[in-house]
C-alpha cells in the first residue's frame, strides 16, 4: 500500500522529501520486518490468553523420547501470529500487483488455512494422533500444488517469456533443464515435500522457526539479486523483473518469525501448529519455485530436507513395511534427543547447523 | 438459445407428468405390493424372506431386489419370488476403491428408481447387507418427487448394524433391530422387534417333542444337540467328535447329536465326521461311541430337537441364537472370527450376557502338522460333563435365555409395523459394548495403565468375557501371515499375561528363517521381522514365566542382529536374573555385548551385569567411567551400586575412589515445571470424581 501511495506522491508532487524512500525496496523491508514484528508482539499475549480459554491447546503426541519434558497444555495455533502479521507487513510495505507477491502470498495463506483446519480437527478429536485423515490432507495439498504448477508453466506466471519451464542449478550459469512436461511434474512433487517438511520439523520448542527464518532470509537475498537488473548481470543470474519485491516478503516473514521466537523460546508459551508450520512450508516452497533456486533448497534447508527424509524412510520403509526402525527415533531430532541430548541442545545445534547451511547456500551466488 | 432451454424444460415437465400419472394409475388399481432387498449372504436373505412371508396374503406382489452372485440368486427363486440384479458393493473405507463404489452406489440407486417406479410397491422392506442401502435410498428419492408413494422399512439382524444399513436408516419410517442394544443407532426411528424367522419355532413339552425326534428316542437321557448350520462346520463337528472320547464315561447319561452340515463341495461335514471317527477311536471305542452318538447331515424340524435337548452347540449367528432364545434352551456358542463387524461375537456376548450361554472361542491348533482354528474337545466336554451335573445352572441358562426375547413374536410384530404402521410393545434399550478392535483395545489398555499406575492389573481394570475375546483373538493372530497382526498379537499376549502362548512366544523370537532378499536390501533380516520379535521378549518379559526353553531363547535373543530384539532380550534375562540356571553364561554373553554398536545394548548389558556380575565384572563397568554416552555411564553407576546393595564381596574402600573418577556431565537432563506438579497434587488431593 505504502508502495502505491509513494508512487502517487511522486508522479504529482514536484519533491515528495522522504517519502521518496517508499520506492525503495531495501527501505521498505526494513519497515516491512519492524512492523510484521510489532504486529506480532501486540497480538502475542492477548492471543495466548485467549487460546488459555478458549482450550486451543496441544495434546502431547508419544514420541517415545523418556526426557521429553510435559508439552501438553501449550496453546497452539500460534501460526496465526505470523500469519497475521505477515500478511499484513507485506499488504503494507510490498507491491501488491506484483505477480511474485500474489502468488506467495496466496500459496502462504492457502496453506494456512489447510493447517489451520488440521489444528482444528485435532483439537475437537482432542489427541496429538487425530487431525485430517494424512490423505484429506494430501490431496488438498496434491491440489494445490497442481494449481501452482500449472499457473507457473502458464502465460499468468510473472516469469519473462520463455523461462516458465526451466529449471536452473546451483553453480550453472544456464537453466540444465527444460521442458514443461518434466519441470512440472517435478514442481508438483517438489512443491508437496517441501511444504510438508517444516511440519515435519516443527517438533521442538524454536526449532522449525529460527531455520526457517535462515532459508527465507536467503532466498530474500537471492530475490534481491535476481530482481535487480545490474545484480543479475553482474552475478549471472537471470533477471526476473518484479522478483526484487519478494526481498520485503522475506524482511516481513524475518520479523515475523523472530518475534514469534520471543514467545516460542524453550519452554515454549506457544506453537505454531499446522496452521504456523504449513503456511511456512508453502511460503518456502513458492519461493524457491518462483525464484527458480528448487535444487538450491537441500543445500540451502538441508535441514527440513534430512528432517524429512529420516521421518519418511522411518515410517514408510522401517514402521510400515519391514518392521524394524532405521534410525533409533525419527525424525533427526528426536534421533538427537534419543541419544541423550537435551532438548534446547538439540534446538541450537540445529539452528547452528542450519546456519552454515544458509552461510554455503549464499556462497553459491558468486561461485557459478 | 433461450427458446432451446425452454423446450427442454418444457419437455421434461411434460415427461415428469407423464410419469407421474402412469405411476398414479398404476398404484390406484393394484393390489398391495412389497419390494423386498438384503443380502450378500444368506444371513440378510432369510429374513427378508421370512417378512415377506408373514406379509402375505394381505400383500399379494413381491419383488427381490439383490445382486448377482450372491446367496440370494439362489435361495429367492426356490422361495417363488420373483428377482432383480441390481449393482451394489460393499463400503470399502477410505481406500483407492472409494470411487468405484460411488459409481456403483450411483448405478445401483438408478436402477433401483427403474425397478421401483415400473413394480410401484406400497412396502421397501431393507434387510441390510449392502444391497439394500441404494434400494432404500432411491425409494427415498421417489417418494420425495411424488413418483412413487410407498413407505420404507429396515430390518437390522445383528447387534452393531453394518454401515451403509446405518445410512439407509435414516430414510426409514422404522429400523426393527433384533436386540435392544441396537437401538442406540436408531434413536429417532429404531424399535425392537426380534428377528424375524422363516420357520415357526414352538416351543414343546420335552416329553412330547421326544416322541417327534427324528432319531432313536434318548429316553432319560441328556439329550445335547450340536449344530453348524446347513453347510456344517468343521470347527464344531471336529469338536464334537473330539470331545466323544472324554464323554464315553457318561455314555448312560447323555446322548449326543449331530448335525454335520448338507455341504458337499466346500465342506463335507458328514465325511469329515466319519473320517474323523474312524482315525482317532479304535473299534471298540467306536462301538460305545455309537450307543450314545448320533451324527445325520440336517434336521429340517429343530423345534423338537431344541424342546427336547438340554444343550446345545452352536455358532452364534443372529437367526440360530433367535432360535434359541424362542425356545429357551441353553448354549454354548462358538461365534466365527472376522466377520463385518465382528457380529457373531457381539451376538454371542449378547446371549452371554443374559446368562443363556457359554462362548468358547476357537484357538489356533496344529492338525496333521498344519495351522487351523479351531476348539479342544477336550475343552467342550469340560463344559457339557460341569452342565450335566449341575440341573440348576442349566435351569438358570433356559431362563437367561428366554430374555433375549421381545414380549411379541417377531412376526407379529413385523406385521403389525408394516401393514397397521402401529409399535409393538416397547423394550427398553440397552447399553451397546462394540467389539473394539484389537489396536484400541491396547490403546484402552494403555490409558488405563497410564490412569492407575502401580495398582493397574488387567483383570481388574476389565472384564473376564470381554478379556475372553482378546486372549482367544492374541492366540489367533500369533498365526496371522501379516507381520502387522501378528505383532498385534504378540503384544495382546503380553498384555494379558497370556502363558499358553509362551510356546508360540519363543519360537516367533529365535525363528532365524530369512526375510526375502528385496526387503534384505532395505535392511530386513529375518521373516518375523524386528519388532515382532522384539516384542516376543517383552510379552514373555511380561509373562513371566521361567524354564530352560526361556532361558536358551534369551541367550539366543543375545545375538540377535537387531538391536531392539538384543535390548528386551537383555532386559527378559535382567528381570529374571534370581532364576538364571547358568547365570555364568549369561555374565560373558553380556560382557560381549559391551562392545556393542548400540548405546542402548551396552546400557541394558551393563545393567544384567550388574544383577548377576561377580567383583571380576567390577573393573569393566569402572571402565565405562568416560563412556561418550551418558546413559551408560548411568547405567554403570546403578550397576556398581546393585553390586554393593547385593553384596558382592569386593574392596570397597577401592571401588569408592574408583567411582569417584566417573564423569558426571551430561547433556540432558528432565526439566521439572513446578506449576504443573502443583496442579496435578491439587487435582490428586480433589479426588478423581
Amino acid at each position: 500500500m505504502f508502495y502505491y501511495i509513494g508512487r502517487y506522491l511522486a508522479e504529482n508532487f514536484q519533491d515528495p522529501g522522504f517519502l521518496r524512500l517508499l520506492g525503495y525496496i531495501s527501505f521498505r523491508s526494513i519497515a516491512a520486518a519492524l512492523t510484521s514484528m510489532a504486529i506480532t508482539f501486540l497480538m502475542a499475549k492477548p492471543l495466548i490468553r485467549y487460546f488459555h480459554k478458549r482450550q486451543f491447546l496441544d495434546y502431547a503426541r508419544n514420541t517415545g523420547i523418556p526426557s521429553a519434558s510435559d508439552k501438553s497444555g501449550t496453546p497452539t495455533m500460534g501460526g496465526i501470529l505470523i500469519v497475521v502479521s505477515f500478511a499484513a507487513s507485506t499488504l503494507l510495505w510490498s507491491q501488491v500487483g506484483n505477480g511474485f507477491v500474489i502468488l506467495v502470498l496466496f500459496s502462504f495463506l492457502y496453506f494456512a488455512g489447510l493447517g489451520y483446519m488440521d489444528d482444528r480437527a485435532k483439537q475437537s478429536a482432542r489427541s496429538g494422533e487425530g487431525g485430517h485423515s494424512e490423505k484429506l490432507k494430501l490431496v488438498l495439498q496434491g491440489l494445490f500444488a497442481l494449481g501452482f504448477t500449472l499457473v507457473v508453466l502458464s502465460r499468468l506466471a510473472p516469469f519473462p517469456e520463455g523461462e516458465g519451464s526451466l529449471l536452473y542449478a546451483p553453480f550453472f550459469k544456464h537453466a540444465v533443464l527444460s521442458g514443461a512436461v518434466i519441470y512440472g511434474i517435478f514442481v508438483f512433487l517438489y512443491f508437496i515435500a517441501v511444504s510438508n517438511s517444516v511440519n515435519i520439523t516443527d517438533g521442538l520448542d524454536g526449532l522449525a522457526i529460527v531455520p526457517s527464518m535462515f532459508v527465507v532470509s536467503g532466498l530474500g537475498i537471492f530475490a534481491y539479486i535476481i530482481g535487480n537488473s545490474v545484480q543479475a548481470k553482474y552475478l549471472q543470474f537471470t533477471h526476473y523483473p518484479g522478483a526484487g519485491e519478494l526481498t520485503v516478503l522475506a524482511s516481513a516473514f524475518a520479523g515475523a518469525s523472530l518475534a514469534f521466537l520471543w514467545y516460542n523460546a524453550y519452554p515454549a508459551q506457544i506453537f505454531m501448529g499446522d496452521t504456523g508450520a504449513l503456511a511456512i512450508g508453502g511460503l518456502i516452497a513458492s519461493f524457491t519455485v518462483l525464484l527458480k533456486q528448487e535444487l538450491l533448497f537441500p543445500l540451502l534447508g538441508g535441514l527440513f530436507v534430512v528432517e524429512a527424509f529420516t521421518s519418511q524412510l522411518q515410517d514408510k520403509i522401517g514402521v510400515s513395511w519391514i518392521g524394524r526402525r532405521l534410525f533409533h527415533r525419527a525424525p533427526l531430532h528426536h534421533e538427537l534427543q534419543y541419544r541423550g541430548l537435551a532438548e534446547n541442545k538439540v534446538v541450537v545445534r540445529l539452528w547452528i547447523i542450519s546456519g552454515v547451511l544458509a552461510l554455503l547456500a549464499l556462497a553459491t551466488i558468486k561461485i557459478r | 438459445m433461450a427458446e432451446a432451454v425452454l423446450v427442454v424444460l418444457a419437455s421434461l415437465a411434460a415427461l415428469y407428468l407423464l410419469l407421474f400419472v402412469i405411476g398414479r394409475l398404476r398404484r390406484k388399481d393394484a393390489p398391495k405390493r412389497a419390494v423386498l432387498t438384503g443380502g450378500g449372504s444368506a444371513g440378510h436373505v432369510y429374513p427378508a424372506i421370512a417378512i415377506g412371508k408373514a406379509l402375505t396374503p394381505e400383500v399379494s406382489e413381491f419383488l427381490y431386489l439383490g445382486t448377482r452372485r450372491r446367496a440370494e440368486e439362489k435361495v429367492v427363486p426356490k422361495e417363488g419370488i420373483p428377482i432383480k440384479f441390481i449393482p451394489a458393493a460393499p463400503y470399502p473405507g477410505l481406500s483407492p476403491w472409494l470411487p468405484f463404489f460411488a459409481v456403483k452406489l450411483f448405478l445401483g440407486i438408478v436402477k433401483s428408481c427403474f425397478h421401483l417406479y415400473f413394480f410401484q410397491p406400497k412396502y421397501v422392506i431393507g434387510t441390510g447387507g449392502f444391497v439394500s442401502a441404494p434400494v432404500v435410498m432411491a425409494a427415498f428419492k421417489l417418494n420425495c418427487i411424488g413418483l412413487l408413494k410407498c413407505r420404507i422399512y429396515l430390518h437390522e439382524q445383528n447387534v452393531a448394524p453394518g454401515k451403509l444399513n446405518l445410512l439407509a436408516g435414516r430414510f426409514a419410517r422404522k429400523v426393527m433391530v433384533t436386540f435392544p442394544e441396537s437401538l442406540v443407532f436408531f434413536r429417532k426411528n429404531g424399535i425392537v422387534t426380534g428377528y424375524p424367522l422363516r420357520k415357526t419355532i414352538i416351543k414343546e413339552d420335552p416329553e412330547t417333542a421326544r416322541i417327534k425326534l427324528p432319531f432313536p428316542d434318548p429316553g432319560k437321557r441328556t439329550l445335547i444337540f450340536a449344530f453348524g448350520g446347513s453347510q456344517g462346520s468343521r470347527t464344531i463337528n471336529r469338536a464334537v467328535v473330539d470331545s466323544l472320547r472324554f464323554l464315553l464315561p457318561l455314555k448312560d447319561n447323555i446322548f449326543v447329536v449331530l448335525s454335520a452340515g448338507l455341504g458337499q463341495t466346500v465342506y463335507n461335514g458328514m465325511e469329515d465326521v466319519r473320517a474323523r471317527l474312524a482315525a482317532n477311536y479304535s473299534e471298540a471305542e467306536r462301538r460305545e461311541i455309537d450307543k450314545f452318538f448320533h451324527c445325520d447331515t440336517y434336521f429340517h424340524d429343530v423345534s423338537s430337537i431344541f424342546s427336547a435337548a438340554s444343550l446345545v452347540i452352536s455358532r452364534s449367528g443372529a437367526g440360530s441364537l433367535f432360535e434359541l432364545a424362542s425356545i429357551g434352551v441353553p448354549s454354548v456358542l462358538i461365534p466365527k472370527f472376522g466377520l463385518a463387524g465382528e457380529h457373531q461375537v457381539m451376538n454371542a456376548q449378547a446371549m452371554e450376557r443374559v446368562g443363556g450361554a457359554f462362548i468358547f472361542y476357537e484357538n489356533p491348533m496344529k492338525e496333521d502338522g498344519r495351522m487351523t482354528e479351531g476348539v479342544e474337545g477336550r475343552e467342550i466336554a469340560g463344559k457339557i460333563i460341569s452342565l450335566v451335573g449341575a440341573p440348576t445352572v442349566l435351569a438358570g441358562m433356559r431362563r437367561g435365555a428366554g430374555k433375549l426375547l421381545p414380549p411379541a413374536d417377531p412376526l407379529e410384530a413385523v406385521k403389525m409395523v408394516v401393514m397397521e404402521d402401529r409399535l409393538p410393545e416397547s423394550v427398553k434399550a440397552l447399553p451397546f459394548r462394540p467389539v473394539k478392535s484389537v489396536p484400541d483395545f491396547i490403546a484402552e489398555v494403555g490409558a488405563v495403565r497410564a490412569r492407575e499406575g502401580k495398582k493397574f492389573s488387567i483383570d481388574k481394570a476389565f472384564q473376564q468375557p470381554e478379556l475372553d475375546y482378546y486372549r482367544a483373538k492374541a492366540l489367533s493372530l500369533l498365526y496371522h501371515e501379516d507381520w502387522r497382526l501378528k505383532n498385534l498379537g504378540v503384544k495382546l499376549a503380553g498384555l494379558l499375561k497370556l502363558k499358553q502362548s509362551a510356546g508360540r512366544l519363543i519360537e516367533l523370537a529365535v525363528s532365524r528363517k530369512e526375510a526375502p532378499l528385496w526387503e534384505r536390501a532395505f535392511g530386513a533380516d529375518f521373516k518375523e521381522v524386528g519388532f515382532v520379535r522384539r516384542n516376543c521378549f517383552a510379552s514373555l518379559t511380561a509373562i513371566g514365566e521361567w524354564d530352560d526353553e526361556w532361558e536358551d531363547a534369551a541367550a539366543l535373543g543375545f545375538s540377535d542382529p537387531y538391536y531392539e530384539v538384543r535390548v528386551e532380550a537383555l532386559k527378559m534375562a535382567a528381570a529374571n536374573s534370581r532364576r538364571l540356571k547358568d547365570p555364568g553364561r549369561f555374565t560373558a554373553l553380556a560382557r560381549g555385548l559391551l562392545e556393542d554398536r548400540e548405546f542402548e545394548v551396552v546400557r541394558e548389558s551393563v545393567i544384567l551385569l550388574g544383577e548377576i556380575g561377580s567383583a571380576e565384572e567390577m573393573p569393566c563397568l569402572l571402565s565405562l567411567s568416560e563412556h561418550f554416552f551418558w546413559q551408560v555411564r548411568e547405567a554403570a553407576l546403578f550397576a556398581l551400586r546393585r553390586m554393593v546393595e547385593r553384596k558382592v564381596p569386593c574392596d570397597l574402600p577401592k571401588l569408592r575412589e574408583e567411582a569417584s573418577r566417573f564423569v558426571l556431565t551430561s547433556t540432558d537432563f528432565r526439566p521439572t515445571f513446578g506449576i504443573k506438579e502443583n496442579y496435578r497434587d491439587l487435582m490428586n488431593a480433589l479426588g478423581t470424581e
